[in-house]
């Protein structure tokens, strides 16, 4: 079993539902159009670790599990388990990708708790520039009417710059999505006069940047994601996060 | 008489749901209707998977499938049950890439492969399966995706485009890219790339090719392409006489005031074809324009293979997300959202007689405005009955549902599986029994022909 903490952080990253359970049958399903495999287990949730939000309280539920091994698990036995969401509707299945013993269970509860430091972390490593500035201005571009999904860019520009990371050797421009459709909703909207600490990255290869003019002189950067805008309160975390490795 | 069902797919294991259900997109299998894929999107990243019904839409399933953060999509359902699921989505970049993955068992699909070259930089797939009966069995499903194509001309350009497989099913299925702008040479293209297949080998695509557009409006001709061998030959088989080029153009200089909204939904997205299963000359077709005071969805159909088109025979003011479909028996459904006293009624509606002109209506849903929620919806015929889906703000109220009134069965009219109050005040609730947020959902229908057996679940319907 993974347990050095760099395959933990990547087994807890990249499994979508984690909790601990106890195995109520083997070679069974719980869920209404999934027939009974010889790998699978329906568990009974006892504490779940991690899982998306619109499950709710997932305690004393059944989870049918499609096991990696199928051996080494006995009715009644608690275990750790790391799963992929699979079937959720007449029942939950999960698909197995790695399982723990539950004397795990805090030290992975610990390290789903920090998995939003660890996106920070991977922000930050994926960042050209770190500064904490205020917003000076915010312009909309034209509007993008050629690709249906289009971000619909706007600008930022910043005054008060100080660098935390990197050399800002020329003015910075920061385009934001402003479209509230689902691929940009979750993008940090700027607001004039608004002091943070700004992830600032290069622009992507798509879509196609607007045009800002034929004199612009300045770096062209983007905030893209919630974690590319933090309060300056945060300023002592960023900090001590620089320069460490992403998973 | 008919029987309309309307069913929320949201599972009751996701009743803590809270997010935007984008774009909601249908599949039924032909040969067995009680199989049927709904395929959406919500915001990144729990966005991996597809809604799944094995009882004619009575009971849903979310499957997931593919880590990635999916973008545009739809899917296609064979007559043996394979799904091929066109979806926009790239893990490991910022450009939207078409995948199209493919499985036999949609019920419980676990990693799916691509069986199509990823597509870089396309906007809004849209796939059509079709299952043709060869002589000699099995049958052959035949897949078109549309889509517009931005990788050309440092995504200067969008070009309609379908890509064409015979023989999806086959090991390596084989894809022809095929381009259908036959006339500019760099051309701007609009969003919908609707193909639409017939038993007799006969395939349509209708899209739009954008003459002008600036910060008001687009300036646009309606085309239709038609291939008479399955869409191997290039869709060259229809060519409008004004310049004898292929693409009938069955209406000019039509303008929408994009990037304007209705209700907060953005214009220009309202483009539908729909050819008759029993006579493949007759064909139907929708848009939206501007050309009075609102924006107004146009129905026209051509009744000798697209060469000669009717004017309107039927406008709908205010009105969006429309979709065509032809039954069986020739008749033909519209459905659109219209917005009326700042609610969105979505309505059902089918020619009464062979003129194209009379219509009956049933609305389906009366609900609140929430924005932007989808660019199309999607109607599907499957013999006499009608299958679709739409996206709707999810108050589980019964008098938001007035083609399916309360029962004892279904007190909230429409049929929930997600947790609600059975009883005014008419909530939403959580796995805690706890209120939760509304938002957005897919709300499933059913009109179904008095002929056809019912849903295995037995569960009856409201009669029309």
């Amino acid at each position: 079993m993974p347990d050095s903490r760099p395959e933990l952080q990547k087994l807890v990253r990249d499994s979508s539902l984690i909790f601990s359970g106890t195995v109520v049958e083997l070679g069974a399903s719980s869920v209404a159009n999934l027939a009974p495999r010889d790998n699978f287990a329906v568990v009974c949730v006892d504490r779940s670790l991690r899982c998306d939000a619109a499950l709710g309280d997932l305690r004393r539920k059944k989870i049918t599990v499609e096991l990696l091994d199928q051996n080494g698990l006995q009715p009644d036995q608690r275990a750790l388990f790391f799963t992929l969401n699979w079937i959720q509707g007449g029942g939950i299945a999960a698909r197995e990708v790695a399982r723990m013993e539950t004397q795990q269970e805090d030290g992975v509860a610990a390290e789903v708790a920090r998995l939003p430091e660890r996106h920070l972390v991977e922000r930050l490593a994926d960042s050209t520039l770190v500064v904490l500035a205020e917003v000076a201005e915010t312009r909309s571009t034209p509007f993008d009417i050629r690709w249906r999904n289009a971000p619909q860019w706007a600008t930022a520009s910043f005054r008060n710059v100080e660098a935390l990371q990197g050399d800002p050797t020329e003015d910075i421009v920061v385009l934001f999505p402003t479209s509230g459709r689902p691929m940009w909703a979750r993008a940090p909207r700027l607001k004039e006069g608004q002091r943070a600490i700004f992830l600032l990255h290069r622009p992507p290869d798509w879509p196609p940047l607007p045009n800002l003019g034929p004199n612009l002189t300045s770096a062209i950067f983007t905030v893209l994601d919630p974690a590319d805008v933090e309060p300056v309160s945060k300023r002592p975390l960023v900090e001590k996060l620089f320069g460490q490795r992403r998973v | 008489m008919t029987v309309v069902r309307v069913v929320n797919t949201v599972p009751a294991e996701r009743s803590d749901e809270t997010d935007l259900n984008w774009q909601p997109s249908i599949a039924i299998n032909p040969a067995n209707p009680d199989e049927i894929v709904v395929s959406a999107y919500t915001e990144p990243p729990n966005n991996v998977g597809y809604s799944y019904s094995y009882d004619r839409g009575q009971n849903w399933q979310l499957n997931f499938s593919e880590p990635g953060e999916q973008l545009d999509q739809s899917a296609g359902l064979g007559g043996s049950g394979e799904l091929y699921w066109t979806v926009a989505f790239d893990p490991a970049s910022d450009i939207p890439t078409l995948h199209v993955l493919r499985t036999p068992n949609p019920s419980a699909a676990g990693p799916l492969p691509d069986i199509d070259t990823p597509r870089p930089q396309i906007d809004q797939p849209y796939a059509h399966a079709f299952t043709h009966g060869e002589p000699t069995p099995p049958d052959k499903d035949r897949l078109y995706v549309g889509y517009v194509d931005h990788s050309h001309n440092m995504g200067d350009s969008a070009i309609a485009t379908v890509d064409v497989c015979l023989d999806a099913r086959a090991a390596v299925p084989i894809f022809a890219q095929t381009p259908l702008e036959f006339r500019a040479s760099l051309p701007l293209d609009g969003y919908e790339v609707r193909p639409v297949a017939h038993g007799d080998g006969t395939v349509y695509v209708a899209y739009k090719s954008w003459k002008s557009w600036n910060s008001n409006n687009v300036i646009t001709s309606i085309v239709v392409v038609r291939d008479d061998n399955w869409g191997a030959d290039g869709f060259v088989d229809l060519t409008d006489p004004s310049d004898s080029k292929p693409g009938r153009l069955v209406a000019t200089n039509v303008r929408i005031n994009d990037p304007q909204d209705l209700g907060g939904q953005r214009l220009d997205n309202d483009l539908s074809i729909a050819v008759d299963p029993g006579n493949s000359a007759t064909v139907y077709i929708v848009w939206g324009d501007n050309a009075g005071p609102q924006y107004t969805l146009r129905v026209h159909r051509s009744l000798d293979r697209g060469n000669t088109w009717s004017s309107d025979l039927l406008t709908v003011a205010n009105a969006n997300l429309a979709g065509l479909a032809i039954n069986s028996d020739g008749r033909v459904a519209f459905v659109y959202q219209q917005l009326v006293s700042g609610l969105w009624e979505t309505h059902f509606r089918r020619t009464m007689d062979n003129t194209g002109q009379n219509w009956d209506d049933i609305i389906l849903a009366r609900t609140q405005t929430a924005g932007e929620v989808a660019d199309y919806s999607r109607v599907i015929a499957v013999a006499k009955d009608f299958y679709g889906v739409f996206p709707a703000w999810n108050t589980p109220d019964p008098a938001n549902f007035p083609a399916t009134p309360a029962s004892p069965s279904n007190p909230n009219g429409a049929r929930f599986l997600r947790n609600t109050t059975k009883a005014a005040p008419w909530r939403l609730l959580g796995s805690n029994g706890l209120p939760v947020a509304e938002s957005v959902d897919a709300f499933f229908y059913m009109v179904q022909d008095e002929s056809t057996p019912n849903p295995p679940t037995g569960l009856t319907g409201t009669v029309h």
